[in-house]
């Protein structure tokens, strides 16, 4: 028998990224389930749709990482497009 | 004939058309329905039944679930008992290379807000027992699904459409549509005339031809499915059940006949509703792998049933020109969407403004298709697609910026159109980088005054660049009298410097304010669009000055605005 | 004949109303580039550093960069300096708008204003025409109003630099405001100004600026305009949502202090978010003189008690006056925002003094009779209250208006001044950020996060990423890539913001044509460090040591909750490393080496004194 893997996570979409996903309100996070060796990369361009070079700052339960990373159970992911300010 | 003309006729009696009209007649409006053979004959007759938001691409599932939401009050609505029930949709996984990208596509449908979850085998027998165990490995589930009778669906809004009003020709075939000068459009069937304002293409198979008519080859292919039915057994499965990456749908209905089959066959011939052999027992076969004791039963009947599909498995709902709007292209799953489809269409042809919702629907989304061979996909292949070929992506979200979005310009340039400097203040952010570029290209120093264009600011939000627009009138010609100026054959003023004796008559008589006076060359100036290249709309970062074709219409509205905004002149 | 420059700088004495012009220092503009730098050097020259910074002596100097003006992106930057009534340091405010090029085109490369008035006078600057002239009617006006006016007393298009209420009224806090709306805001440069009684000035410029090679200046132009166009951040996020993109992205980092840095994270951020912003009160956007980026925004409160119109808030303002004050109230932070910007006081500051009163209240040090109604973190009504009293120097206000330093000493919590020398910190925590804990700790002007926002690197990868914990070769990128190229970008009259896009290869492309001096890359590394250097010694000659590079001990404690919980600001070993690569003895203070290297012997003598 198959041990059945999918992990929960949510995740938020900021600034532009939000015409992806027009009925999230501002900030709000979905909470979704995925199969538990998910990249980034697999979360954005398979699941979520977004092409890759649309988001320039991945974070994760606060911290800054790359696509190749993968998801672990109740992880908090946010997308961020090219930003800057001050 | 004249009394059966209406404001909206529509053609195709399948469950789009049945529920536009039955919408239109709610809003009051005069209706007419033509339908080929008899009400739900096509592939709403013909259909699985299932009432499904999963396994939806993504941006067909908002509307989805929109219709699905209607479904519970649908029988008391249309007073037919339509046999929904929400019982739940599976999409079976059989094999374990289809497991992982099935779950991928679970969390792809959850991230639009569907309630769709993997389910293991165990879970799976649990809520449908009457599966076998052996061939399974887990599902995707969604609660929220179900199924209903689509006949007597689609009878229940034919028939309250009706009651209320609703005109019908049956057994009337559309043979052509044409447009007229007096803005109505002209539908020609094997016997009538018949003239309406707004005429709704809902001929699912028939559309095609009938978009050709209009000289329009959109990719819309059909698609034939086939199925069949037993006869009556026990109850053994409630729900509404797909499998992965394969066209097999089965359901049991209410008098207990499972009801399966698949398809993808493409079909040129319109009207094919064979069925295959083979394709039968390859359905047969597959069934009885994944439904216990089935190898006993008899089968009653076999049919098919064509439905068009399009490249994106999605839609097509849009105008084909002023009068004629187009519906169909449903892929073989659009029989949920008809309520909600119907609301809308009613919504827009009542209107005249596309709903929202119906903006992802649009045809020219396909611009460009028709060079290019596609082939229809089943939707699961279309759903694992890698790349999101279905989301607008332009980045402007909340009306507060929409400003920012430049608008599309159609730089057709045809000889006898004039090629001019079009301002748009709405995008004009009032930075004054026009007057930069122009003042290093002409002055060769940069400075704020004595320049062929200048930004005015009426108000702290409002900036409007002036220059020169090259009026048919000339008037600063007809106040210049030392011949300073003149009119080249493509309409553009240029001052002659040589005459030019500065006594400046030209600059109170220009309404726009487009021309000044420089000190240091002892003359007038004004713009001369660069000699072809202007470096304002070069440099402008907006978009707010472009150099584009003008006609006559635009040419009117800039005439008008010029004169309009004098106020705004500025002292430079 | 000057080119980029134009190569005067006009001098007014408010004291005995004279009026001269002196042509600029050909070495000195070439050795200091403009604007700040330039500005720097001036005062240098005018002043001792240790004098009193709300005097006569001390001089309020306007200064251009050579490409202000010039129509190059981006180019519309002005700085005002002295020495920072606020802080004690050397001051360097700047601000874009119009109101910069248009000293340019008057014919200025510098607006040196000494003396003090006796009575309100404003100045009035048409091209070599200069008056000195009273301002009695527009005393106690707000920035608007003033404008209209004087563009009806001068002349229509005219640009005006005033102070609002709150620089005539001294407030430490007050700015200088330009074009309405824009503002040089820290160090109180506008109590200066208001010590002077000079309430505006209005300038109209008609003149032009020489360009040495007109076509390769173009191409430049033309070149930065694409990669600035091109670019996903200065002409994307930046354009849609100004500055306040960044609220959800810090706070979601952990990194967004909150209620005078209790904390790091704060639930009602998404409210005051620039999305919320875009979709509530966002008009329009608006751009500062041949800006392709257009990062203002106008906005309106439409209705309710928090009616109003204006620009922004920016990210550090929706920050100071909401998540550092526990307000998440969206309407209420721009109606502090626009109330700041009536009153002409740096939000930043205000904001921040606020904060500091609100926990001063709370643990009991401050009553509910002295402020005259409670104080609460998180009361919006109050907290949109207190900005108005600060603005009036009314009631309590007038404690207020001296900025949150001289607030938390005076009732004996020193501790609670959330800031560096004076100046409170900005919206990036340095518990999370290990850059800006430095950066914060040595700037010249105070805790600012704009004298070198290693955001850039710690955040979004410019130029390169560097994790924000990590602490290893920190010293050297808060040194070189951010101070000292800050200063150079502030020189040379071009926005920061362009720095997304570009580098000092294209700002030296554009320096090059327009000045017909050499520019380039290495030549712009040590000016900025020279300019840099220049500060250090006028701060250290004004009193200031080593133990003033400090952080508040409340960012060396554990960041208490959030996605970066436990982090915290370590500075220590940081520090002298940091004074090591700018080849600063352990005192943090110039070698004399390092002067020679820099030609800033002149300023040896400061460095023995200390010995
Ligand atoms: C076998 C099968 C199974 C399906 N299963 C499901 C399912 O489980 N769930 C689901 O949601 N969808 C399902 N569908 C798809 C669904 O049935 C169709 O998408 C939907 O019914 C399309 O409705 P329609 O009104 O556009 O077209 P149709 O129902 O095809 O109606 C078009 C009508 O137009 C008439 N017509 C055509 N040309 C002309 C002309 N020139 N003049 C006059 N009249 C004309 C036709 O006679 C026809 O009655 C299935 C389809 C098939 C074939
Ligand atoms: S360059 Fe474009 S946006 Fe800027 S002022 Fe001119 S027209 Fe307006």
């Amino acid at each position: 028998m198959f041990v059945e893997s999918m992990i929960n996570i949510t995740v938020k979409l900021s600034i532009d990224l939000r015409c992806y996903r027009p009925s999230l309100k501002i900030n709000e996070s979905m909470s979704i389930a995925v199969p538990d060796d998910t990249t980034l990369l697999e979360l954005l361009t398979n699941i979520l749709q977004i092409p890759a070079h649309a988001v320039a700052i991945p974070i994760v339960n606060g911290e800054k990482c790359k696509l190749e990373q993968s998801l672990k159970k109740d992880d908090q992911v946010a997308f961020w497009p090219p930003m800057g300010g001050g | 004939m004249n009394k059966l003309e209406a404001d909206v006729i529509i053609i195709g009696g399948g469950i789009i058309g049945c529920a536009t009209a039955y919408n239109l007649i709610k809003k009051g409006l005069d209706v007419l329905l033509i339908e080929r053979n008899g009400i739900g004959s096509g592939a709403t007759g013909r259909s699985g039944g299932g009432i499904r938001q999963s396994a939806r691409v993504s941006n067909e599932i908002p509307l989805a679930m929109e219709s699905v939401a209607l479904f519970p009050g649908l029988s008391d609505e249309l007073g037919i008992d339509i046999e929904y029930t929400r019982s739940g949709n599976f999409r079976l996984v059989e094999m374990p290379d289809h497991r992982r990208p099935m779950q991928v596509d679970i969390a792809r449908q959850q991230s639009h807000g569907l309630d769709v979850s993997w389910l293991g085998v165990t879970d799976v027998l649990e809520l449908a027992p009457g599966l076998r165990w052996q061939n399974i490995l887990g599902a995707s589930y969604c609660p929220e699904d179900g199924h209903c009778d689509p006949l007597r669906m689609v009878s229940g809004f034919y028939h309250k459409a009706k009651e209320d009003g609703l005109k019908v020709l049956l057994n009337s075939d559309v043979q052509n549509i044409q447009q007229m000068d007096n803005g109505q459009a002209e539908v020609e069937t094997n016997t009538h005339s018949l003239k309406a304002a707004k005429i709704v293409i809902a001929a699912g198979f028939g559309s095609q031809e009938l978009c050709r008519k209009i000289g329009l080859d959109l990719p819309l292919q059909n698609v034939r499915y086939e199925s069949m039915i037993t006869e009556p057994l026990p109850p053994i499965l409630s729900q509404m059940f797909g499998v992965a990456s394969s066209d097999l749908f089965f359901r049991q209905t209410q008098n207990g006949g499972i009801h399966f089959g698949g398809g993808l066959i493409e079909e040129e011939n319109e009207e094919d509703t064979r069925t295959t052999g083979d394709n039968l027992k390859m359905a047969v076969a597959h069934i009885s792998r994944l439904v216990k004791d089935l190898g006993k039963a008899n089968l009653l009947r076999t049919w098919g049933g064509l439905d068009p599909s399009t490249p994106d498995g999605m839609p097509i709902l849009d105008f084909l020109n002023e009068n004629v709007l187009l519906a169909t292209g449903f892929c073989g799953h659009g029989l949920a969407l008809g309520p909600m489809v119907g609301r809308y269409l009613a919504e827009w042809l009542a209107t005249d403004q596309c709903p929202e919702a119906l903006e992802p629907f649009k045809r020219n989304r396909f611009d460009g298709w028709l060079q290019t061979k596609w082939t229809p996909s089943g939707a699961f292949a279309a759903d694992l697609a890698t790349e999101a070929t279905q989301t607008s992506g332009t980045g402007t979200v909340g009306s507060g910026i929409a400003f920012m979005t430049p608008p599309e310009y159609d730089d057709a340039e045809s000889a006898d159109q004039q090629k001019l400097l079009a301002v748009n203040p709405e995008m004009c952010t009032g930075c004054r980088m026009c007057e930069s570029a122009c003042s290093i290209e002409h002055e060769k120093i940069m400075r704020q005054t004595g320049l062929r264009i200048q930004v005015a600011y009426p108000s702290d939000d409002y900036f409007l660049p002036i220059m020169c627009i090259h009026c048919e009138d000339t008037h600063c010609m007809e106040a210049c009298v030392y011949d300073a100026l003149e009119i080249n054959d493509y309409g553009i003023v240029t001052v002659i410097e040589d005459n030019c004796i500065a006594c400046m008559l030209c600059i109170p008589a220009c309404p726009t304010g487009g021309i000044t006076f420089v000190d240091s060359k002892e003359t007038v100036v004004k713009c001369n669009l660069c000699g072809g290249d202007p470096v304002c709309a070069r440099y402008c970062p907006t978009q707010a000055i472009t150099f584009r074709a003008i006609d006559t219409n635009m040419r009117e509205k800039m005439d008008d605005f010029m004169s309009k905004n004098l106020d705004s002149r500025i002292d430079r | 004949m000057f080119y980029g420059y134009t190569g005067t700088i006009l001098r007014v004495n408010l004291t005995n109303g004279k009026i001269s012009k002196e042509a600029l220092d050909k070495k000195m503009a070439e050795d200091f580039v403009g604007g700040r730098g330039l500005a720097s050097r001036l005062l240098c020259e005018e002043i001792d550093p240790q004098i009193e910074a709300l005097s006569p002596e001390n001089p309020l100097i306007f200064g251009t960069g050579p490409l202000t003006g010039t129509g190059a992106p981006a180019t519309a930057r002005y700085v005002v300096v002295c020495k920072a009534p606020l802080t004690g340091t050397i001051a360097c405010s700047n601000s874009g708008g119009f109101f910069g090029p248009e000293i340019k085109f008057a014919g200025y490369d510098a607006l040196i204003i000494e003396g003090e008035s006796p009575e309100p006078v404003y100045l009035w600057i048409k091209d070599e025409r200069v008056e000195i002239r009273p301002a009695r009617v527009l005393w106690g006006k707000f920035p608007s109003e003033t404008e209209s006016s004087l563009q009806k007393l001068t002349h229509p298009s005219a640009k005006i630099a005033c102070i609002g209420p709150g620089g005539e009224k001294l407030s430490l806090m007050s700015g200088i405001v330009n074009d309405n709306y824009r503002i040089a805001a820290r160090s109180g440069v506008g109590a200066l100004m208001g010590k002077k009684k000079l309430k505006a000035i209005a300038v109209r410029g008609t003149g032009g600026i020489n360009l040495a090679d007109t076509e390769e200046f173009w191409k430049a132009s033309m070149d930065m305009h694409a990669k600035i166009t091109g670019d996903p951040v200065s002409f994307g996020s930046f354009r849609a949502y100004g500055t306040t993109s960044l609220v959800n992205l810090i706070n979601e980092m952990g990194a967004y202090p909150t209620r005078n840095f209790k904390s790091d994270t704060f639930e009602g951020a998404a409210n005051t978010s620039g999305e919320a912003i875009a979709e509530e009160i966002l008009e329009r956007n608006r751009a500062c003189f041949a800006c392709p980026i257009s990062c203002t925004r106008v906005t309106e409160v439409k209705k309710g008690p928090y009616k109003g119109r204006g620009e922004g808030p920016e990210y550090e303002s929706t920050w100071a006056l909401g998540a550092l004050c526990g307000v998440s109230n969206l309407e209420a932070v721009a109606k502090a925002n626009y109330l700041c910007g009536d009153y002409g006081i740096d939000t930043i500051s205000t904001g921040a003094t606020i904060a500091c009163a609100m926990e001063l209240f709370e643990s009991g040090a401050l009553t509910e009779k002295e402020i005259g109604f409670p104080l609460n973190f998180g009361d919006e009504a109050a907290m949109v209250r207190a900005v108005e009293m600060i603005g009036e120097r009314e009631g309590f206000g007038d404690i207020l208006a001296d900025g949150s330093y001289r607030l938390a000493e005076r009732y004996g919590h020193p501790e609670l001044f959330m800031g560096a020398k004076k100046l409170e910190m900005s919206a990036y925590s340095p518990r999370v950020f290990q850059g800006m804990a430095l950066q914060y700790a040595t700037s010249n002007r105070g805790a600012c996060h704009v004298r070198g926002n290693t955001v850039a690197a710690e955040l979004y990868g410019v130029p390169r990423y560097m994790p924000p914990e990590v602490l290893e070769q920190k010293e050297e990128m808060v040194r070189r890539p951010f101070q000292n190229s800050t200063a150079f970008v502030d020189s040379s009259g071009i926005c920061l913001f362009t720095k997304f896009a570009i580098t000092h290869r294209e700002i030296c492309a554009l320096l090059t044509p327009a000045t017909g001096i050499d520019f380039n890359f290495d030549r712009s590394i040590v000016q900025g460090d020279r300019i840099w250097n220049l500060e250090r010694m006028f701060n250290l000659r004004a009193g200031f040591t080593a133990a003033d590079d400090k952080l508040p001990a409340r960012v060396s404690e554990p960041s208490p909750d959030g996605p970066r919980a436990g982090s915290r600001a370590i500075l220590q070993n940081h520090l002298q490393t940091y004074y090591q690569l700018r080849g600063w003895d352990t005192e943090g203070r110039p070698t004399p080496s390092k002067l020679e290297e820099l030609g800033l012997e002149d300023w040896w003598n400061v460095c023995r004194e200390h010995d």
